[in-house]
């Protein structure tokens, strides 16, 4: 599997990034991983770019690489982007293929992000004490956390199933599936985790609101949950089929 | 913290069974109204579970020897997700097929195999759950009924409530007391095979809030049963018992039960011409949210192919499904009641029913609670 092989160097090279990360960025390759072999690029297609997204998505300090890695298949020198849509729609991708293909990788952020968030609020219960026993006692804090484990879940598989097949060729109906219920599961999670934390999660030297802010940046970028949702919908309702058959072919 | 669900595909030799139970329930169910396909397995309908029996589509992924089909959980996903979606009428054969034949399979002496299975394959043995009684619902170890042993065999005394179609099954599969008292927990409960038709049974249905008689409250009388009738070891009920629950809470039932509505509902803006934005919004955001729980229970569904028990994957998978489904109702209502002009009477038939009854999906099989404790166990929090 190509994708096992590049995790651990890419989660080492994200880990030991420094204050000055695009010369190693650059020299490591990964920034050319979706470009096409033969223009020296690793020619991986959405699968195996998954879970290296999903593991930016759980650092959400990292520089903007997925948006570079996205916007190197128009313009080769793209470095520290800020939007890969509009680099690749200026360099002549089809609009609604960027859109859909940059809001399949915001999902996958997000996914990362979130499962962060839950490894935090997890650690948090189960150390923060009051009343004589650790929060993670009470049954209504379990029962929050148990609701974030599922929307972690539920996000990773809509994220997971939206990056399949060469980048160019995204399906824009998965990709609004991935987006809209990434989205959701960002804001319950998001709201979760800062009730758990209590106040010291809205404090600025805790970590928690690099994740709740990333989720909330992600949220916005590229459509949100009502722009796909209207877009699937429009899709699914220019169609005469059931909604299983629908959802089957998403 | 848990392992992420593995997504999983459906082959092409179990796809293909799709084409043939569609064009099987387009003929049976052509003309039965949404309100009545809405209670899926809800509905009871002896001859409809004999015909699907009669195309080898009960106990499909039991072993051949058994009179199964010995097919791969992937194969049953494709049926049993047509048939809920359709709202095939699929309550008589469904336990029996579910739960108790795999159970029987697992605990049950070699006669009880070879008789019993093979009638539930045929369709002609269906089974009720015995689980909960007027006191004890979510603390389900705290039941009362009881079976004394015998000089040939348990003598039970005690009732049973809210179970599906016991004033129709064949067999109940019950959790009793069998040794030691309330104090003891889960100690000393066992899982009693009870022939419905012994003397001294008797069952009363019990009418629900849209006027359908599905459950039941069932007593037991100085119950004369075999030996035989123990399942499994004596005192290792509670176990079995989690065994069994883990059987009913990985399929997809929890996401399919409101998709008839939405069917009735999606046609219903069809023919109104273009949809709205708001109406394209809420079609977009039911589709996402079934389309992500679908490939949720498909994973669950490879962690079953692979011989792995997902009690916390599926108890995840059960509440947010019942979740989603409950949630229709209501966001459909929103809708209606917004719009000019009449709305079609089956449709609101439909969603009369279902606003009614979903309650009830967080419920049945473990209530959302339940569900939530098991999964904060899971995550290592209790
Ligand atoms: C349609 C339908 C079909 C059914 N079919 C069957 C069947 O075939 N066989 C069978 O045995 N049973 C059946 N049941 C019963 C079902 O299993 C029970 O309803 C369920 O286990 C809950 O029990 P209860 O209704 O007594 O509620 P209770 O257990 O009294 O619960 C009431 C409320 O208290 C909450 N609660 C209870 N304990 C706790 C706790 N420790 N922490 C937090 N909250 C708690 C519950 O979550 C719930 O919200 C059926 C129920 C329905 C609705």
């Amino acid at each position: 599997m190509r994708e096992d092989l590049f995790l651990d160097p890419w989660r080492r090279l994200l880990d030991g990034l420094g204050v000055d990360p695009w010369p190693e960025l650059v020299g490591s390759g990964f920034l050319d991983l979706l470009r096409p072999e033969a223009e020296g690029g690793a020619g991986l297609d959405l699968a195996g770019l998954f879970t290296l997204a999903f593991e930016v998505g759980r650092r959400p300090w990292t520089p903007r690489v997925l948006q570079t890695i996205l916007a190197r298949l128009a313009d080769p020198e793209a470095l520290d982007c800020p939007d890969a849509e509009l680099v690749l729609v200026a360099g002549g991708k089809d609009p609604v293929v960027a859109r859909a293909l940059c809001a399949a990788i915001d999902a996958a952020l997000m996914a990362g992000a979130i499962d962060t968030l839950q490894a935090v609020t997890l650690d948090y219960a189960s150390t923060r004490r009051q009343f004589g026993r650790e929060i993670s006692k009470f049954q209504a804090i379990q029962h929050q956390i148990a609701v974030m484990a599922e929307e972690v879940m539920a996000a990773r598989m809509a994220a997971e199933i939206a990056m399949a097949g060469p980048p160019l060729s995204v399906s824009a109906e998965a990709a609004a599936v991935a987006k809209m219920r990434c989205g959701e599961a960002a804001m319950v999670c998001a709201g979760i985790a800062h009730a758990v934390h209590g106040a010291i999660g809205v404090s600025a030297e805790h970590d928690l609101h690099h994740l709740t802010g990333a989720l909330h940046r992600l949220r916005l970028a590229h459509g949100g949950e009502a722009y796909w949702a209207r877009k699937l919908g429009a899709w699914a309702l220019s169609r005469s089929d059931d909604a299983a058959t629908l959802v089957r072919s998403l | 913290m848990l392992a992420p669900l593995v997504p999983a595909a459906i082959g092409p030799e179990d796809e293909a069974l799709r084409a043939e139970v569609r064009a099987f329930l387009a003929e049976r169910l052509a003309g039965v109204p949404g309100a009545r396909r809405a209670r899926t397995w809800m509905g009871f309908d002896a001859d409809f579970s004999r015909d699907l029996a009669a195309r080898g589509w009960v106990g499909l992924t039991l072993p051949v020897e058994f009179g199964g089909g010995g097919r791969s959980p992937f194969a049953r996903f494709v049926l049993i997700e047509e048939l809920l979606a359709a709202g095939a009428p699929v309550a008589a054969h469904w336990i029996a097929e579910r739960q108790s034949a795999p159970l029987l399979l697992r605990y049950g002496t070699e006669a009880q195999r070879r008789d019993i299975v093979p009638r539930i394959c045929r369709g002609e043995a269906f089974f009720c759950i015995g689980m909960s009684e007027p006191n004890s619902g979510s603390d389900l170890a705290s039941v009362r009924t009881r079976a004394e042993q015998t000089a040939t065999g348990w003598r039970l005394n005690g009732s049973k409530i809210w179970t599906t179609y016991g004033h129709k099954a064949h067999y109940m599969v019950a959790l009793v007391r069998t040794s030691g008292g309330p104090d003891d927990r889960q100690a000393g409960l066992s899982q009693l095979l009870i022939d419905l038709k012994t003397p001294g049974v008797t069952a009363r249905p019990i009418r629900d809030l849209a006027g359908d008689e599905h459950f039941s409250e069932v007593f037991f009388e100085d119950v004369d049963l075999p030996g035989d009738a123990l399942i499994g070891q004596e005192g290792q009920g509670w176990s079995q018992t989690n065994a069994e629950l883990a059987f009913e809470r990985s399929g997809p039932e929890r996401l399919y039960s409101s998709t008839v509505l939405i069917d009735e509902w999606m046609d219903f803006i069809r023919g109104r011409g273009g949809p709205t934005e708001s109406e394209a919004e809420l079609a977009g955001r039911m589709l996402a949210r079934l389309a992500t729980l679908r490939n949720m229970s498909l994973a669950v569904t490879g962690q079953l192919a692979r011989g792995e028990s997902p009690v916390v994957e599926a108890s995840m998978v059960k509440d947010l499904g019942a979740s989603f489904e409950q949630s229709i109702p209501a966001l459909i209502t929103d809708h209606l009641a917004s719009v000019d002009g009449p709305v079609p009477a089956p449709l609101l038939a439909t969603l009369d029913y279902l606003a009614g009854m979903s309650p009830t999906f967080s419920l049945r099989g473990g209530t959302r609670e339940i569900l939530r404790g098991i999964i904060a166990r899971g995550l290592g929090l209790r």
